[in-house]
């Protein structure tokens, strides 16, 4: 029998931020897809049980909160507003500091921590062509991974329109966080800032919605932006390649509250002249493609199953605007990233490419580091 | 020294309170917006819990109220202006048939303005006006009334009578994301339906619901009596309704996807006609009406009681009292004990001698 400690419900309400009020209604988990894929997962319970304390039962099954997503929808369907992907990083807190987490299934997650944090992919540099650095390009790890020549086509086309742009290679530190290791996160939230500062920057651009996402709850002392809002402001690259075809565009879960994000991309695949298809579960109503919350860690069949319900919904192939919904979708459906779109002229062909292995991405992290490096130095 | 009243609203609240007063010897000026009385209740079939044809309790009061020797009867007419105080308000009333404007001076005012429900096209994942034979409660009252579309007749879209229909509680109410407060009559209403569906079909009906709220006279009877008459009922708030058939039996079928949170696990559960328990909410120009008479409105936006417990029809104006669903939602027995409520407010006054003037 579980013994209830009635302190547990105070602990996660504090480190969580939430008021933890529920009718146990079960929207959560009727809307939850990861929940309606694998029924070992469900929202609700884990409420339940953290109101009444079964500390133990989070002790004894640690997979549970490390299974979530992190994606909101809870919360977009909560009738009492509660967001229960907090909760679960709460609890992944609290499980790291007990000793418990993370978890053996993590072990590739936290070799790929340890590497982007690492002087072989940091990096930071001011605009060499310009005195004054005003912002940042931050690209975060997974678009390096993907794609070097779109990260340095992006700074070239942002050096040009808005002179005064360094770059910074880091790791957000969403890795920390989405492990539970609020401590490690902080110190990389404070160095970061130290780049940002360093190179007298006020500002700071992205177009990963992970980092935007991450890094806004730290609220920095600089200027949060992303990029696409960036590019509708200073207009499309003149090189990019239309076909015209339709997309179904997938929203990726950490921008979905922020609806500049939603506008902006649908503005510039708008211009580029795509048709869009939306889906049903769109904006702030989207999907997780799978990957959210390094659910992936524990189980990467899991991930493929939530990425095939979600692309139940897409009639087309796909666009998005994080790499790393792009390389979940790209093992069933072409699948672009909307910089590909603009920047890649062989987009057409590489749609169909799936996803790199892990020693081909962290081959290209180091390999633009030290080409940004020794362009630096010429 | 005024003794005339006027009443706002010819619903069941209105009717009543008017009867009330002119049956005390007094005069009352009854105003209604839309061409006939009735409001709402006289768009329903049978009421719960004593299953009452609603027009067989409301038409002999409507009638009364036609003949009442005290009462005047003004219908499609709407308040235009007032002034005044308690013992001498002026209020000005279009006639919007004729487009004349009368001005009537009246001691007193009861406010009977109704509800309106909640749109849920806005909740897109419920397929409201997307997909066919998905109904709000007051088209489906409707539906069932003798006098309504199919005369009285459960029907789909194509004619045929459904085989099975989900009714789904607190669309839009006990909702931070749209009502925080609970509509209070949709668990009995929905406990209703039930109960005419199975009368007139063969359908078998769910309920999806959260918690069963049967607090009234009659109401926990009522909830027994459809336990027993097998309405399926499941325990969670539905997540989404749709199309999209992923079995053969679903094909065609409008499939509710909710999460049995007793018995656990998440059901897809096939049916014909969906039923949605929308919101109660305040009539869209409840502001207006509350700025005509400088009344205040509460955060959820119904008219404000002078004190929640010990004044629930007077508002913070003296002289002007408020009765029914405008003021929070209720029931049929509810807002015709707040309508005699607000009628004796206004015959002690009158009991006072002093014509509706205070002190």
């Amino acid at each position: 029998m579980n013994k209830l400690d009635s302190k547990l419900k105070d602990e996660i309400a504090a480190r969580s931020g939430e008021v933890i009020s529920c009718i146990q209604c079960g929207a959560c988990t009727g809307n939850c897809l990861l929940a309606n894929v694998d029924a070992s997962f469900n929202p609700r319970t884990v409420v339940h049980m953290v109101l009444l304390g079964m500390r133990d039962y989070f002790r004894e099954h640690p997979e549970v909160p490390y299974s979530c997503n992190i994606c909101e929808l809870c919360k977009g369907v909560c009738p009492r507003g509660l967001n229960i992907s907090n909760l679960c990083l709460a609890l992944r807190e609290q499980l790291v500091e007990e000793g418990i987490g993370p978890l053996p299934g993590h072990k590739i997650i936290q070799d790929t921590k340890q590497f982007v944090q690492s002087p072989s992919f940091t990096l930071t540099l001011p605009d060499p062509d310009a005195a004054e650095c005003e912002r940042i390009w931050f690209p975060g790890c997974s678009l390096v991974a993907y794609s070097p020549p779109i990260v340095i086509k992006v700074w070239d086309y942002l050096r040009e329109r808005l002179p005064g742009t360094g770059i910074i290679l880091r790791c957000c530190g969403a890795l920390s966080h989405s492990l539970g290791e609020e401590s490690q996160f902080q110190g990389m939230t404070r160095e970061l800032e130290e780049q940002v500062n360093k190179l007298g920057a006020s500002e700071l651009i992205t177009g990963c919605p992970e980092c935007y996402y991450t890094i806004k709850q730290t609220t920095p002392n600089y200027q949060l932006k992303g990029l696409y809002e960036v590019i509708v402001e200073n207009g499309i690259p003149k090189e990019y390649k239309n076909n015209g075809q339709t997309f179904s565009l997938h929203d990726p879960c950490k921008t979905r509250w922020e609806k500049e994000w939603h506008e902006s991309v649908r503005t510039l695949l708008t211009l580029m002249g795509y048709k869009i298809e939306e889906m049903k579960h769109s904006r702030e109503l989207t999907y997780c493609c799978g990957q959210g919350g390094l659910s992936i860690g524990l189980n990467p069949f899991r991930v493929f199953n939530v990425a095939s319900e979600r692309l139940a919904e897409a009639h087309f192939d796909i666009v998005s605007y994080c790499a790393g919904c792009r390389e979940t979708f790209s093992m069933s459906r072409p699948s672009v990233h909307i910089l590909d779109l603009l920047f890649n002229p062989n987009w057409e062909t590489d749609k169909t490419k799936k996803t790199d292995s892990v020693e081909v991405r962290k081959k290209n992290q180091a390999a633009l580091r030290s080409q940004l490096e020794s362009r630096q130095k010429s | 020294m005024n003794t005339n009243s006027l009443v706002v609203g010819g619903g069941i609240a209105g009717i009543q309170a008017a009867l009330d007063i002119a049956e005390a010897g007094y005069k009352v000026i009854l105003v209604e917006r839309e061409p006939q009385i009735g409001g709402h209740m006289a768009e329903f079939d049978k009421v719960f819990p004593t299953l009452d044809s609603a027009l067989d309790l409301l038409t002999p009061k409507m009638t009364r109220v036609g003949s009442h020797p005290n009462i005047e009867l003004m219908t499609s007419s709407e308040i235009e202006e007032v002034s005044g105080h308690i013992g001498d308000f002026k209020v000005k009333i279009r006639n919007k048939a004729r487009n004349g404007l009368i001005e009537v001076s009246v001691g007193a005012v009861i406010l009977a303005t109704g509800y309106d429900v909640f749109d849920p096209s806005v909740i897109t994942l419920y397929g409201y006006k997307e997909y066919d034979n998905i109904f709000t409660s007051l088209e489906f009252e409707r539906m069932c009334s003798a006098t309504g579309p199919t005369g009285g007749q459960i029907l789909l879209k194509n004619g045929k009578p459904p085989e099975s229909v989900a009714i789904i509680h607190c669309v839009g109410s006990r909702d931070k994301n749209y009502h925080e407060y609970c509509s209070r009559v949709c668990c009995m209403y929905a406990l209703n339906y039930s109960h005419l569906i199975m009368e007139k079909t063969n359908a078998q009906v769910y309920q999806m619901y959260i918690d069963m709220r049967c607090v009234g006279e009659g109401h926990e009877e009522f909830y027994n009596r459809l336990s027993e008459e097998g309405v399926n009922l499941i325990r969670g708030k539905v997540a989404k309704v749709t199309d999209r058939a992923l079995t053969e039996e679903e094909k065609g079928k409008l499939i509710v996807c909710v999460e049995d949170t007793l018995a656990g696990g998440i059901l897809r559960v096939p049916v014909d006609m969906v039923i949605l328990c929308v919101a109660i909410e305040p009539r869209a120009d409840a502001e207006k009406i509350a700025n005509l008479f400088s009344i205040n409105r509460r955060k959820d936006g119904f008219f404000m009681e002078r004190h929640a417990m010990l004044e629930p029809i007077a508002t913070p104006v003296d002289g002007i009292f408020i009765a029914g669903c405008c003021h929070s939602p209720k029931d049929i027995a509810d807002t015709v004990a707040q309508a005699k409520a607000a009628a004796s407010e206004i015959l002690i006054l009158l009991s006072q001698g002093k014509g509706l003037s205070k002190g």
